[in-house]
This record gives C-alpha cells, structure tokens and sequence, in this order.
C-alpha cells in the first residue's frame, strides 16, 4: 500500500492483549488518518455517553499519510478521544518526531482501550510491541521520564508520554512528545492518566512507498516554494515565532485583556515575539519535514524565572500574560515551561487563572479560599505558583486542575468562565473579530481558535481579506477553514503549511503520494465528512445548539478601551446561516440529505 | 499623530514609535518615511512607490482597506500602525 | 575544483528533510533509517546536528577494508563498492564519527556518496545548514575543525 502502512495496532491495557488488523482501506480514503481516522474510529467504537475517565474510553493515536515524508510542514499526529473536559470528541495535533516514527513503525493508528492494572508504558519497535512496567516512571516529570524511556528502549526512541498532570487527571493534561510538544488540549494526556498509560516509546525503520515519486517531489517542491515565497510562511514565522501575533492584536483592539473584561493592553509589546526574540529566544526549532520553524527554542537566565526549554506561544503568552494582566515575559516563559514539563494546555492553565483571578477581584473567593495567596490582576509570581501546584494538585491547584469552568461552578459563578463547552478560548476578542467568535462557538472540541482559523483573513491579511468587524460572509468563511484543517489535520499536515499551500496544493500532493485522486473538491469534502462525524459524536454525547454560543459577557459587555471599545459579538446572528451553510437543520443537527452526500448515511442507523 | 512600527519594521524604522506632525493622508505618510528612513525602509514598505503587498497599515486600529485604502486621510490625533505580515495560530 | 559537503550546526532546526531527501533519492521511498545522513538531536538544549560520511583523506574505513569495497581513487570521495562487499562491517568499527552503517534491509553499508554531485540533503534543507562547496584550504580546515569536535564529543567511553 502506498502512503499508509495499512496495519492499525489494537492494545487492550486490561487484558494485555496486542493485536493487528488491516486498515479499512475505504476509511483510509474517505478519512485519510490522523484526525480523521481517529474521529471514524472513535465514533464506530465508542459510546458518546462514555465516562471519559472509565477504561470504556479509548485513545488513540494516529499519523497522516503524509507523516514521514517530506511534504512540507506536514510531520503531524492526532490523539483522538472523548474529553473529560468538554464531555464532547477530543482531538489534539501535535508535532516533533514522534507520528513519523509511529508511521514508519507500521502502524495508521494505535488505539489504547481499557485500563492497566498498575502504570506501564507501551514499547513499540516496529512490529515488536510490549507492555512494560511503568511503576518506576510515575510521577516523574515530562523530561525525565522522555530520558528515562531512552535508556530503557533505544536512545533514538521517540517518547509520547504524561507528567505528573496526566497520572492526577488534571482535566486539561496534555500529552507531550519530544519533551516539548504537546498533543494539547481537551485532557487527553488525564485519558491516557486514567488507563494507567505513562508513555507510548516508539522506533520505525521502514519505510513510506510514494504512488508517483516524480509526481509527488515535483508537488512537495512547487509547495515548498510557495510557502516561501510567502511572508508569513516563509520568513514571517520562523523569525518571529508565533507571539509575533501579541502587537497586531493589540493595536486592533482585540487582545482579550483581565479575563476578557477589556480588549486592549497597553504594555502588551512587552511580551510579545519582538521582546521574546530580543531576549530569550537561543534559536528558531522545527517540527518533522518543517520548512518553517517556528518553534523557539529559549533560555531564561532571570533567576526567578530560569529555565531552558521552548515556547511560548501566542496563545501561551496571552493567557499568562495579558489575560491575566501580567507584562513579565520571563515568569511567562516560566510557567510555559511548566505546562510542558508537567503536561498541561498552557491555554486553560492561564485562562484557568486569569479565571481565578476575576473571582478574587471580585470578592467572589476569599483570601481563605486561595490559601492565602495574591491573586490580584497582574500578579506574575502567584501565576507561576499556581500553575505548579495545579499540575501537582496541590492546595488551590487541586481545584484549578477542574479547568476554569468548574472551578468557578465551586463559587456559583460559572458565568466567569470565558469557555466554550468547558474549555477555555483562545487569545483573539470576538467582540472585535466577529468570525473567530462563530469558531469558537461551532468548534467541535469547544472553545478552539486553530480548527478554524479566520484570523488569517479576518486580520493577518492573507487572502481573501475580510473586515473583522463584519458579520457578513463570516459563516461561509468559518465553514471553508473549518473543512480545509479538518482535511489538512487528516492528512498529518501542520496548519500553517496553509500560509501558502492551498486545497490544491494538498490535493496534488495527497494523489501522487497515496494514488488516490484527490481534488481541491474532494478534500474538502473529506473535512466537512470528519467534522459532521464530530458533531455527530457530540450530539449523542448531549450537545445541542444551546451549547453554540459564547459566555454572555461577550454579548453584553463591550470592550471597554482601545479601538474597538464599544464592540460586542454577534455570534447568535451568525449562527442560523452557519447551519443552514452546513446542511444542517436549525437545531444545528446533521441533515438526512447532508449526512448521504457526504456518505456518512451509516451513521443514521440508531439516530 | 503617533506612528508605531512592528517587527523587522523596527529596526528599518529606527525605532518603536515616534510622534510625527500630521500628514495628509498615509499614502503621504509613507513617502515622506521612505524619504527619510532610507533605501532599506523603502524597499520593505514600498513597491515602485505603492505600499507594498507585505506590509498591514492599521489606522487607530482599523485596517485601512476598510477605510479609505493609502487614500484614508490622517490628523493630529490618529494613530499609525505599520507590520509586516507576520503569522500565528 | 572539487567540492565539500558543509554542516552549519548552529543553523540546523531538526527538521530531518535531509534524512528525507537522502532516503528518497536512494530508495524511492522515505525510510530515515535507512538515509545516509542522520540527525542527532538534544531536547533539553533544542539543539540538532546533521552527521554524515566526512570522506576523509585518509580514510579509516578504507584501511581496514579487507575486499577494497570502500576506496578512493584519489577522488575527493571515499567510495563504496556494493559488488565487493562482504559484509564484515570493519568499516562501521573503524569510522570514528560512526558515519559508516550497516542497513540490515538492504545488507549494505550505507554512507554518503553526494548524490553524484548534486546532494539531495543540500536542495532539500530549508535553512541552508548543509552547503555543498568549493573544497578549498578555508572551507576544509573549518570542516575538519568541526568534525573533530564531535568527534571528541561523541567519543565512546
């Protein structure tokens, strides 16, 4: 078979068993693999109503069949499960080396179901698969557990694994590989904690057949050159790192400042990619097949705040920063490192705080209840504080390990939680950029800015370029990016392989690699398939279309200053055309007609 | 008026931001910048003397292809931003 | 003149589009494992160094070949000679980078041959850490400086 392996690893962590079955070479096309295999997956075996925590959840990991080969900025794997965060389908991408290594081990997908009797951690070499004793691993951290595996398996093993975050169920646990990427958000690495899983350790020596060799490196090239030619693609990202997003948004008026009560920051720059650049950043990383590394390898030498390691992030650096009202790059930087060495979604676990932090200025918590502690806006040293003891659950960090939503239930406040779906927003005001908002509402895996990324035409001014502060077009557009990273993810590729490749691109690659004859059309398709099967996922699991909207400070508190003061979101305008775009009923429910053209007509049968 | 630069636009710049008389509009803007910041600064923000495709003007926030383009007029208490495209996610 | 194959270390980013491009050209197909250059890489410092065959002068793979399977001709090259080859694996012994590796698939020893003049690795690294250059006094004396710098750095103990 070409691209993919077509073997899926099956590991029952109950039983022990190990077995091997063909991919479904149909799945295979419709799905491609990584999201979109895990999401079919996912959805034919396991019951929406599943407790994410229970061994009846499953997890599983899966490359795309670009992963390992040289399309551009296209190393990516998914982990694919049901999130104890939202209650709804998880499904975090990550980077590094390890989904190559997981391809060229032979494996489409790994799917982990039911629960060890005590910690072990999966050894994969190619096809020799063994479930080792993990009991010496427990609550070590990320690095030293990554080191640890090394010397145990093969010192060129590629380690996906938890931290202490992942073994406590902290509900927005990551998975981190390479150290320092994350399969982020939704709580996969507390699914992973939750079946005794301490590390997935693999080496893959084979190899990756290519349908049109000609065809596919002439395709690789034309993308590569586009992506160069491209200024964020080509010098944009990988000079600045993504904080470089921290000023724009800003002098738009849109950096959702103090848990979103405001929408401009005024000494916002100094944690931006410029201040990261011209102080901490040692050099620029990339991913697997990266040609535009964006990734910041850091060193911090403040000794409060000193640590080696990578990051942050825009979003990181946001939700540390401004939204908690907090300016010090270096304590950024600091808790950032955390998040990794830990294994947590630095974007809950600042917007966690910033959370925490609203209710205490508010008088809603107590000196008592956050043990003492200062949680006034801008307090960088208690945010450093806390994100530690929440990975560790340690006093209040016990509490915050719930994610903001739940946390600030405990004090009968939800309405302080600026989530979507239980899970935190990213870093762009959808009050000053209508778009994003409609995102945020309709992400499948709740609030999420990167499965639909407007921001890029909404306000970074790739093409075709649209007015932030409009309503019109917002859903078509929405729609559009939400099926193409739908189809990008499926395929392994990194979304910002999209400052320059197009569906085109994607397809032209995809067919001469996989000899499967994908159009810019048909690729489309296969993301508007994964994500109807996503939602379909969540109704079942108990969404509605109540569950389509923003907290209601978005829609009834304006941005307070900057120059989008006196904006509010628009979302709830939006959202009948966004369903009626989608083919859905105005419930926000899948139609018949829709559900066979997309030949998903299967999933009717039960419904 | 108060311009701002961003990014590799700093250095070219010279500086963060810097408080400037008013100009007409930004097309004057930045042909009076290009004349006085120099060939490097000229060539990154300009194309044969039009604003380059690279480069985002934001006028007190707002994109001024929602205003009036390189046309949009300025006074004393605008504000200027001028970035390179730059990425994210 | 002759050229070299140049590593920057200081600007690789552990990408491995080398190792990609390296294993596609020979193979067809994409198995790193079996590219004839490896990168090495260390999370904690974000550093990455791509390693492959130096072609030395006098070359220790050469010398302790029984079959003359490695020689050089007096080209700039150290060549392997597939035919000749017994498998012995001297050569991986002596190498002291280790850039001399056995390939259990294929029973061969894999180890940089330029691409015939043209290296893949170096078309394909997006940041220009791998330079295919002149092989004069200057670029060679800088080669060599870093090669022995790994080599004390990755000296078995």
């Amino acid at each position: 078979m070409n691209a993919w392996s077509g073997t899926i690893l099956r590991v029952n962590l109950t039983s022990g068993a190990i077995s091997r079955e063909a991919t479904n070479r149909r799945d295979a096309a419709l799905f491609l693999g990584a999201r979109g295999l895990g999401v079919k997956i996912l959805t034919d075996e396991v019951d929406a109503k599943v407790d994410p925590l229970s061994p009846e959840n499953k997890l599983i990991f899966a490359p795309g069949p670009f992963t390992g080969t040289f399309a551009p900025s296209a190393g990516r794997y998914h982990v694919v499960t049901k999130s104890p965060l939202t209650g709804g389908i998880a499904g975090a991408n990550s980077g590094g080396s390890f989904g190559a290594d997981l391809h060229y081990a032979g494996y489409d997908a790994l799917i982990l179901e039911g629960k060890a009797a005590k910690p072990v951690y999966l050894w994969i070499r190619d096809d020799k698969v063994e479930i080792r004793d993990a009991s010496h691993l427990w609550g070590k951290w990320v690095p030293d557990t990554t080191d640890a595996l090394r010397q145990e398996t093969d010192e060129d093993a590629k380690v996906a694994c938890i931290g202490p975050a992942g073994e406590k169920l902290v509900l927005f646990a990551a998975i981190m590989n390479e150290m320092h990427r994350a399969a982020g958000r939704g709580g996969v690495g507390a699914v992973m904690g939750s079946k005794n899983l301490k590390a997935v350790a693999v080496v893959g020596t084979n190899g990756i057949r290519v349908a049109d060799p000609k065809a596919f490196e002439a395709a690789v090239l034309k993308g590569r050159a586009q992506v160069a030619a491209n200024p964020v693609g080509g010098t944009g990202l990988g000079t600045w790192g993504t904080d470089v997003l921290v000023n724009i948004l800003n002098q738009i008026g849109s950096l959702p400042t103090r848990n979103f009560h405001d929408g401009y920051f005024p000494t916002a720059d100094k944690v931006g990619g410029e201040s990261l650049k011209a102080q901490i950043l040692v050099r620029p990383k990339g991913c697997f097949s990266c040609v535009i590394h964006c990734g910041r390898v850091i060193k911090v030498t403040n000794p409060k705040y000193a640590g080696e390691g990578e990051g942050p992030e825009y979003e990181a650096a946001w939700c540390m920063g401004p939204d908690c009202g907090i300016d010090n790059l270096d304590a950024i930087a600091k808790a950032n490192m955390l998040c990794n060495e830990i294994g947590m979604d630095s974007i809950t676990m600042g917007a966690t705080v910033a959370c925490a932090m609203d209710l205490y200025e508010a008088g809603l918590i107590s000196k008592e209840d956050v043990d003492g502690l200062d949680l006034h806006w801008g307090n960088a040293e208690t945010m450093v504080k806390l994100t530690k003891m929440t990975g560790l659950r340690e006093g209040l960090g016990n509490k915050l390990a719930l994610g903001s939503y739940r946390f600030a239930s405990l004090y009968g406040h939800p309405e302080y939680a600026m989530t979507v779906k239980k899970q935190e927003m990213p870093a762009y005001d959808p009050r000053g950029v209508q778009g994003i908002g409609l995102e945020y509402a309709t992400c499948n895996r709740g609030g999420c800015h990167v499965k639909g990324y407007t921001i890029s035409v909404e306000v970074l001014g790739q093409e075709p370029k649209m007015d932030p502060r409009v309503i019109q077009g917002k859903p078509a557009i929405v729609k559009i990016f939400q099926d193409l990273t739908a189809a990008v993810d499926a395929a392994g590729g990194c979304i910002f392989g999209t400052f320059g490749m197009g569906g085109d691109d994607y397809a032209t690659m995809l067919s001469a690699l996989t000899g499967v004859p994908y159009t810019a059309e048909t690729l489309l398709q296969v993301g508007e398939r994964i994500w109807n099967l996503e939602r379909l996922f969540n109704l079942h699991a108990g969404f509605t279309s109540k569950d389509d909207t923003l907290p209601e400070r978005l829609y009834k508190s304006p941005i307070q200053t900057g120059p989008a003061k006196g904006m509010i979101s628009h979302v709830p305008e939006m959202l009948p055309e966004y369903y009626r775009l989608r083919g859905w009923d105005e419930n926000g429910v899948p139609t018949e007609k829709r559900l066979e053209e997309l030949q998903l007509a299967d999933q009717l049968v039960g419904a | 008026m108060e311009v701002r630069y961003f990014a590799d636009i700093r250095p070219l710049a010279g500086t963060d931001e810097e408080k400037r008389p008013a100009a007409p509009t930004v097309q004057a803007l930045l042909s009076a910048l290009a004349a006085e910041k120099g060939p490097a600064f000229a060539s990154r923000v300009l194309e044969g003397g039009k604003l380059s495709d690279a480069i985002i003007i934001l006028v007190n926030g707002r994109h001024i292809d929602y205003l009036n383009g390189v046309q949009t007029p300025l006074s004393a208490d605008d504000v200027v931003a001028v970035f390179p495209m730059v990425g994210g996610g | 003149m002759a050229k070299v194959l140049m590593i920057h270390p200081d600007k690789c980013i552990g990408c491995r589009n080398c190792s990609l491009a390296c294993s596609f050209v020979h193979e067809g197909q994409f198995r790193p494992a079996a590219a004839r250059v490896h990168v090495y890489s260390w999370e904690r410092e974000g550093f990455s160094v791509p390693m492959m065959c130096q072609q030395c002068d006098t070359a220790s793979c050469v010398k302790v070949c029984p079959t003359g399977a490695m020689h050089r001709d007096g080209a700039t090259l150290v060549e392997y000679t597939k035919a000749k080859c017994i498998g012995c694996r001297m050569c991986t012994i002596a190498c002291p980078f280790g850039n001399a590796v056995y390939d259990g698939v294929t029973g061969s020893i894999l180890k940089c041959d330029t691409c015939g003049g043209d290296p893949a690795c170096v078309r394909f690294c997006p940041v220009h850490a791998l330079e295919y250059v002149d092989d004069s006094i200057s670029t060679r004396s800088r080669k060599k400086a870093f090669a022995s710098k790994f080599k004390e750095a990755f000296q078995e103990a």
